[in-house]
């Protein structure tokens, strides 16, 4: 770790357990990698209850997040605590948003789960892009954890700091960090519970949604002809990004269909969204940003290219002019 | 400005203090910028408890009604004194403090519900107007040239369903979508 140019270099702790690091670093990046695989089939089979902090930039937003896991698969409830009731239920069939201030219910529809690498392979793949490091241990919401630092390898990616609990497994607290090592955003649980039982009734969402405007993606509203059409592809990823997933999808406010393509390396995600504006629609190119996450959007003729991702904007805008219609097949 | 002062003031716009009492706490406030600023922001809280915020608050208000009454020479000469005070107490510069306090009050309060929300609001010396984001929005820090927010949000609830599949594994992928601040002047 102590090749990598000092920009990348996360933090003083990072600097001040180098030393240490350098005698067995070998061993705290198998260790690291241990514990990410321990903390990923933690936090999809336990039962847990939990409040923490959102910390991006000035702000900051409370939540209770309420996790079952059982044979009917992965049931989570996330609740704001702070501002607008806002809810997000999902389960293994959907994701509904409940947006009180808006009287809105946003219901989606995912296709059936389907097997995919989980994490703990994934770390084998992605440790050229990545570097893993125990950085020591730490105190969270009262208890003991292991703090792991992931670092890329060049400027195309965000770090990761994990805190991991010793006991439990779970993810207590994390941090995304630029290439300065500045953290963009912060998760800091304050209180959790690994109950052995969590009542249904802790999953239902608090409001009936009556009276409650609804909208609902559905998957399958894809046609052959718009596939046909809609042939985009990016051409420059940062090594490792490979397509996850290709949709077509409405969405509110266009009539035509956008199409949504998901990029990942094991770790970072980047969504390409493409969508043909209505003439009267106003151009819009530009970068965005809330907290770790990342949009750059441009124009291609009449159709809107927007980049999401939780990756630097140099690497999205990068991604984002990379991106072409290939010739619309016969 | 002393407690006392602050008490008198407080009870003079609750309409509790009458006479001398008044003319002294008036007299104080016509030298006293900090006990006028302390005025204004009195009346604000006042207002923003009894729910009676205005969509819009205009600081140049005070100002305007203070020049109009500067040229109206002849009826209101004799009370130009007292005019000209009240109205540069109405009128004091929306300092950064009192218009971050309307801001403040107006979100306690849950103003973002009602139909009013979509209202511009105005505040501030430089009558920045700020539109209130339908409160589903995540709070991007946008340009002018980036698509509507509204828009960007659809994209992070597409885009977060796969971060828990793809990506980082730990808590759930919609916290930012639930944890979007509350308060949107950035």
């Amino acid at each position: 770790m102590m090749a990598l140019k000092p920009a990348a270099l996360m933090t003083c702790t990072a600097l001040l357990w180098g030393a240490a690091l350098s005698a067995w670093g070998e061993d705290s990046s198998a260790q690291a990698r241990k514990i990410m695989g321990q903390m990923s089939l933690a936090t999809k089979t336990l039962n847990y209850d939990a409040t923490f902090v959102y910390i991006r930039g000035n702000n900051v937003a409370s939540m209770r997040i309420i996790h079952k896991a059982d044979a009917g698969g992965e049931h989570e409830r996330l609740v704001s605590l702070s501002g607008s009731a806002k809810e997000v239920i999902r389960n293994q069939q959907e994701v509904t948003c409940i947006f009180p201030s808006d009287r809105a219910v946003m219901v989606d529809k995912r296709r059936p789960p389907q097997i995919r690498a989980g994490l703990p392979q994934r770390i084998e793949t992605i440790s050229d892009y990545y570097t893993y490091s125990v950085l020591g241990g730490d105190r969270v919401a009262g208890r003991p954890t292991w703090v792991v630092a992931i670092q890329p390898n060049g400027d195309d990616r965000f770090g990761y700091r994990l805190w991991v609990d010793t006991s439990s497994h779970l993810l207590l607290k994390s941090e995304v960090l630029d290439v300065n090592g500045n953290v963009l955003e912060q998760v800091l649980l304050t209180a959790i519970e690994v109950p052995r039982e969590i009542p249904d009734s802790l999953l239902q969402a608090s409001i009936s949604g009556q009276g409650y405007t609804w909208h609902t993606t559905k998957r399958g509203s894809r046609t052959a002809a718009y596939r046909a059409e809609a042939d985009w592809t990016a051409h420059w990823l940062p090594v490792g990004f490979s397509m996850q997933d290709r949709t077509v999808r409405a969405m509110d406010g266009n009539a035509e269909p956008v199409s949504h393509m998901v990029f990942s390396d094991g770790l970072a995600t980047v969504s390409i969204f493409v969508e043909k504006l209505p003439p009267d629609q106003p151009r819009k190119e530009g970068f965005s940003a809330s907290g770790a996450v990342h949009t750059y959007s441009r124009m291609s003729d009449d159709h809107q290219i927007t980049v999401v991702g939780e990756v630097p904007p140099a690497t999205l805008h990068k991604i984002a002019i990379s991106v072409s219609a290939r010739t619309a097949s016969p | 400005m002393s407690d006392e002062s602050l008490q008198q003031l407080s009870a003079l716009i609750d309409g509790r203090l009458e006479g001398d009492d008044s003319r002294s706490i008036i007299g104080e406030a016509i030298d006293d910028k900090e006990l006028r600023a302390t005025w204004t922001r009195y009346h604000l809280i006042g207002e923003g408890l009894r729910w009676n915020l205005p969509h819009a608050i205009d600081p140049d208000f005070a100002r305007r009604v203070s020049l109009a009454l500067e040229n109206e020479p002849a009826i209101l000469a004799p009370k130009r004194r007292r005019a000209s005070w009240l109205a540069s107490v109405v009128g004091v510069a929306m300092a950064a403090s009192v218009a971050a306090m309307a801001v403040l009050i107006i979100e306690q309060l849950g103003i973002d519900a009602g139909e009013g929300a979509q209202q511009p609001l105005v505040l501030g010396p430089a009558m920045t107007t700020l539109n209130p984001l339908p409160i589903a929005t995540v709070r991007w820090r946008t340009t002018e040239r980036s698509p509507a927010p509204e828009r960007l949000h659809s994209y992070l609830v597409n885009h977060s369903q796969y971060t828990s599949n793809f990506g980082m594994e730990g808590v759930s992928p919609y916290f930012r979508i639930v944890g979007y601040a509350a308060n949107q002047n950035q």
